[in-house]
């Protein structure tokens, strides 16, 4: 997939961001996000299908959509009607129904409304004049702008037969080389075929979604690594900045914060690093923290926690420019409040394990959002093309921090090698605000409290000298020593007249007794 | 003849409520009721989730049927929770002795309710169980002794044990309910033994249960099994029977087993917990570079950022069972490394006691509250009924190491003559005294040690748990012994006023 990147496309990169002197028009401000919701019939967990509701909230993210989700059998009447799009998907149609409600609403919505998978209502049917031809088992080739994937199988797949609007991707079924459209949007009301996580319908979606959307910003490539904690191999990080700096790719490193300590050389080594980072064109994110405990007796205030570590970096010259997170801390009123608020940009990865404080169903969206994607991941695929174009949303290719110099090369040789563009995140806009510190960027320019940051720097080696504990303040230090050696002079006499005396007495004794 | 026969009837009278209400019943009543009064009563006394029940009650069968449960971790009390009705998938996540209790009692329960287990049954279990501890203990003390003394000792005792900063703990899945009521059994069954009371063979017998369920506990108490063995060789010595042998033996090698395969049991995520805790919360904490201490384990001097830092933060900068910690540091030390690193480091060890012993004293873990939700009170309000003791003991007690050595050195002090006086008679019954005090302190010592090196000053106040019963059980007995001036004689040989065996 990846070609050797010529310098020409690296001249053309580097033209590019030069050449590009307006800030990027937002996808969209936080405050006039699009307000959606999806209503899924089941998580299907535990089959193929589980994980599908979550691909398609991380998708509709990185459009800055506010998404609500919720179940079939939670929905309540008429609260369709407070959103501006419906989204349906079906991952079990063999399921019977969960609820009339929301069938019942969807006929009297007026707004856009997309469809995926079986079981279609009768105003997708009409608004669309959708003829469908309904097949079981079968393998699948599915298609959509330069992308192509073989062999999908697929449980049970409703082919369009016919239909009125504008088509999306081509299904060609295994036994019929006649292809049918994946989707089709019509007046704000779409419909697809199928969805399922991990195959190209992730891709495909994502192209629908953009035009039933409405969204028209260009898009971009980023490189991110994350994974990048203050015990890292900092050797290997300063390596990796100084490749990719050298191959002309800016990347991004969302990197771990330190919540306490933060004076400790250790600490001082790793900003140093991060600050080197930053210096060789690479964009610092803050990943969130662990969450190790959802209940503790510890009262730690998570959101004094975020901001005393973006304090740390900004004293030291570097500029966070968003957050990185699993999917699921955007839909957690606590995590947002304290942590996520911080930032007007994010980088949302799949959900590793669920860590709830406050769960709500209704996501935060922010103004810049990225889809993280895995190398391997468009890999899987065929690309007609020669360059790859930047897919619908901005896309990260997210890499986990190598913990070996041979396994860095080889990741580094990859993205030289391939004919991707990356862009630039801090030629973005970007701001991170907390009470001591605004930091913001604009055309590739950084800035905290209104300072423009040079970007030059060379390293500073850190020396371990530190008083870890500072000594206590002793009162009365003078008299307690004088005190001290006092006791012990009487201690030593008292010891030496005992001695005497016990001499003198053993003698007596033995002269008394033993004559 | 009329007034002879009212005398000689009230005299009688007073002889048989002596005849039954010995120290003993009524230290073990007094406990009964006060533990009654406090468990079964409304507002009902327990000890609030800090968010450890899970691992025991979901692998039992049962499960948080509270919708608010959440809410309610550290600050409330929580005394029903459902009954698995299905099969259930989660496996055992800990081996303990606690499941045999937490499975008798959901035995019981569901005589009453099939679906809802009411705490109060496990209990109700464990308060009779430490009624007959209380009784043994008691027992054991006052056997033989003057009316006065004995009942002194029954009110101090009631005053001790009765406190419900211990008792709480039997409405609650803390496996502290054991160890209070098995370390009651275990001193109590070597004691009637040095007093040749009641039958040696049940003797041994409660001994053999109770340092199993003692051990068996909780992993922390790996140690125990092997100081209980080491500590009680001398049993075998008290008879020449045969048999009595043979039983004497095997129990110890039962309970030494019990040891071994408690820390052999120790399932991973405690491992890292504690080897977290060890190296964060021990080796780094007091050190005054804690890069060169991390450099002396192989570990990179970049994890000195986690100095302090404990595994219950609920953020953090790692996972802490993350692939890199794994890798990079807790494989780089073990229990035989840190015990080398304090041995070289004396100064450090020295800190590290001090700060154990600031929470040696502490009976009830100040964290977690002991009402209900629906009792109305605030959140992690803990109760002051016959707390006093602990209140005081809490307040009052020198929180050094320095105290501790001191204490240690007193009570072996004042058993060293009594065991060398038994010693040069060759009686071996009345050796039992001295080595059964060392096995207590050596308990208590290894309830300090292993929190402190096995996981650092994290938790320090529920961890020293056994070191506070410990001191309370030794206290309490070199009190006993000193009211009846027994501390430098062996009683066993005291022929002394008899309140009712002797009667």
């Amino acid at each position: 997939m990846y070609k050797r990147v010529s310098s020409k496309v690296i001249l053309f990169m580097m033209g590019f961001i030069l050449l590009y002197p307006l800030p990027r028009v937002l996808a969209l401000q936080n405050e006039n996000a699009a307000a959606a919701l999806l209503v899924y019939d089941s998580l299907a967990i535990g089959t193929e299908n589980e994980g599908n509701v979550e691909a398609l909230q991380r998708l509709l993210a990185s459009f800055g959509v506010k998404l609500t989700v919720q179940s079939e059998g939670d929905y309540q009447s008429g609260s369709m009607f407070q959103y501006e799009k419906v989204i349906s998907l079906v991952n079990e149609p063999e399921l019977p129904e969960a609820s009339r409600t929301f069938a019942n609403d969807l006929e009297a919505y007026p707004g856009d409304f997309l469809y995926i998978g079986g079981n279609v209502p009768a105003k997708v049917k009409d608004e669309l004049s959708l003829k469908l031809q309904i097949s079981g088992q079968e393998s699948i080739r599915l298609s959509i702008g330069p992308f192509m994937e073989q062999a999908i199988q697929v449980k049970q797949i409703a082919y369009i037969a016919e239909a009125e609007g504008k088509p999306y991707g081509k299904v060609v079924s295994d036994g019929n080389e006649e292809p049918s459209p994946y989707g089709m949007i019509r007046d704000g009301i779409a419909y697809i075929s199928f969805f399922e996580k991990g195959n190209l319908s992730e891709i495909a979606m994502s192209y629908m979604l953009k035009d039933w959307l409405g969204m028209t910003e260009p898009s971009e490539h980023y490189v991110v690594f994350k994974e990048i904690y203050p015990f890292s191999d900092l050797e290997l990080l300063v390596k990796l900045a100084d490749k990719l700096y050298g191959a002309g790719i800016p990347f991004m490193a969302s990197v771990r914060p330190v919540l306490s300590n933060t004076d400790y050389p250790a600490m001082k080594r790793y900003l140093e690093a991060l600050k080197y980072v930053q210096s060789k064109n690479g964009t610092i994110l803050i990943h969130a923290p662990a969450v190790a405990s959802t209940i503790s007796e510890l009262d730690r205030d998570l959101r004094s926690q975020m901001e005393s570590f973006i304090d740390v970096l900004a004293d030291y010259g570097i500029a966070p420019l968003g957050m990185g997170a699993e999917l699921y801390w955007s839909y957690d009123s606590y995590y947002v409040e304290k942590a996520m608020s911080l930032f007007d940009s994010a980088l949302l990865f799949p959900n590793e394990k669920l860590m709830h404080k406050s769960r709500t169903n209704t996501s935060q969206p922010f103004a810049s959002s990225v889809y993280s994607l895995q190398p391997d991941d468009l890999e899987a695929y065929e690309y007609k093309e020669k360059l790859m174009k930047p897919l619908p949303m901005d896309t990260a290719l997210t890499f986990d921090f190598a913990q070996n110099e041979a396994v860095l090369n080889e990741e580094v040789q990859k993205l030289i090698d391939g004919w991707t563009m990356f862009a630039d995140f801090k030629a973005g806009e970007h701001s991170v605000k907390t009470a001591k510190n605004s930091i913001v960027s604009r055309n590739g320019i950084l800035q905290i409290n209104g300072q423009s940051l040079s970007l030059v720097s060379e390293r500073t080696s850190i020396d371990s000298d530190y008083i870890y504990e500072p000594e206590q303040a002793v009162s009365f230090e003078k008299w307690f020593a004088v005190q001290n050696k006092l006791f012990i002079g009487i201690i030593l006499i008292a010891i030496a007249v005992f001695a005497v005396l016990f001499f003198l007495g053993s003698r007596m004794y033995r002269r008394k007794y033993f004559k | 003849m009329s007034v002879v026969d009212t005398k000689m009837k009230q005299k009688p009278k007073w002889t048989v409520f002596l005849r039954f209400a010995t120290p003993a019943v009524l230290a073990s009543a007094g406990v009964l009721a006060i533990t009654i009064l406090a468990l079964f009563v409304p507002p009902y006394i327990g000890m609030a989730d800090n968010g450890d029940y899970f691992r025991i009650l979901y692998s039992n069968g049962l499960y948080f049927n509270a919708p608010d449960y959440d809410s309610q971790y550290l600050g409330h009390f929580v005394k029903s929770y459902g009954i698995f009705q299905y099969f259930n998938e989660n496996g055992a996540t800990l081996s303990s002795s606690q499941s045999m209790f937490i499975r008798l009692s959901m035995w019981i329960n569901q005589l009453f309710s099939p679906s809802v287990f009411d705490i109060r049954i496990q209990a109700a279990l464990f308060t009779l169980l430490y009624t007959g501890a209380v009784y043994l203990l008691i027992e054991g003390l006052t056997w033989k002794l003057k009316a006065m003394q004995g009942y002194i000792i029954a009110v101090i005792a009631i005053f001790i044990f009765g406190d419900t900063a211990y008792t709480a703990f039997f409405n609650s899945f803390f496996s502290e309910s054991i160890v209070l009521t098995m370390m009651i059994y275990l001193f109590a069954a070597v004691l009637l033994l040095y007093r040749n009371r009641f039958n040696d063979y049940v003797l041994i017998g409660i001994f053999l249960i109770s340092g199993l369920i003692l051990t068996t506990s909780k992993q922390q108490n790996a140690p125990v099994g092997v100081i209980i063995a080491v500590m009680s060789i001398l049993l075998f010595f008290v008879r020449r029977q045969r048999p009595f042998r043979v039983l004497v033996a095997s129990s110890l090698v039962c309970v030494f087993a019990a040891g071994i395969a408690t820390y052999a049991l120790i399932p991973q995520e405690f491992v890292n917990i504690n080897k977290y805790h060890a190296m964060t919360r021990g080796v780094m904490l007091q050190s005054e570079d804690p890069e060169a201490a991390l450099e002396s384990f192989g570990i990179d001097k970049q994890f000195s950022v986690l100095n302090k830092s404990i595994y219950y933060e609920p953020f953090t900068t790692i996972d802490v069972d993350s692939e890199i910690l794994q890798n990079h540091f807790y494989t780089q030390y073990g229990f035989g490394k840190i015990v080398a690193f304090y041995a070289t480091h004396p100064e450090q060890a020295g800190k590290m006691l001090d700060l154990a012993a600031k929470n040696a004293f502490t009976i009830r873990p100040p964290a977690m509250g002991n009402y209900e939700q629906s009792a109305g009170k605030a959140f992690g309000a803990q109760t002051n009924f016959f707390s006093v003791y602990s209140d005081v003991k809490q307040a009052l007690a020198p929180k050094t190491f320095g105290f501790i050595v001191i204490w240690m050195i007193v009570v072996i002090g004042l058993y060293l003559p009594s065991f060398i006086s038994a010693w040069r008679n060759k009686n071996i019954r009345e050796m039992l005294r001295l080595p059964q005090m060392l096995c207590m302190i050596a308990m208590g010592l290894s309830g300090i040690l292993v929190s402190i090196i096995g996981a650092g000053d994290a938790d320090l106040s529920k961890h020293e748990f056994l070191f506070t019963l410990a001191f309370d059980i030794v206290t309490f007995a070199v009190v006993a012994d000193a009211i009846q001036g027994s501390l430098w004689n062996n009683m066993s040989v005291q022929k002394s006023q008899t309140i009712s065996h002797s009667a």
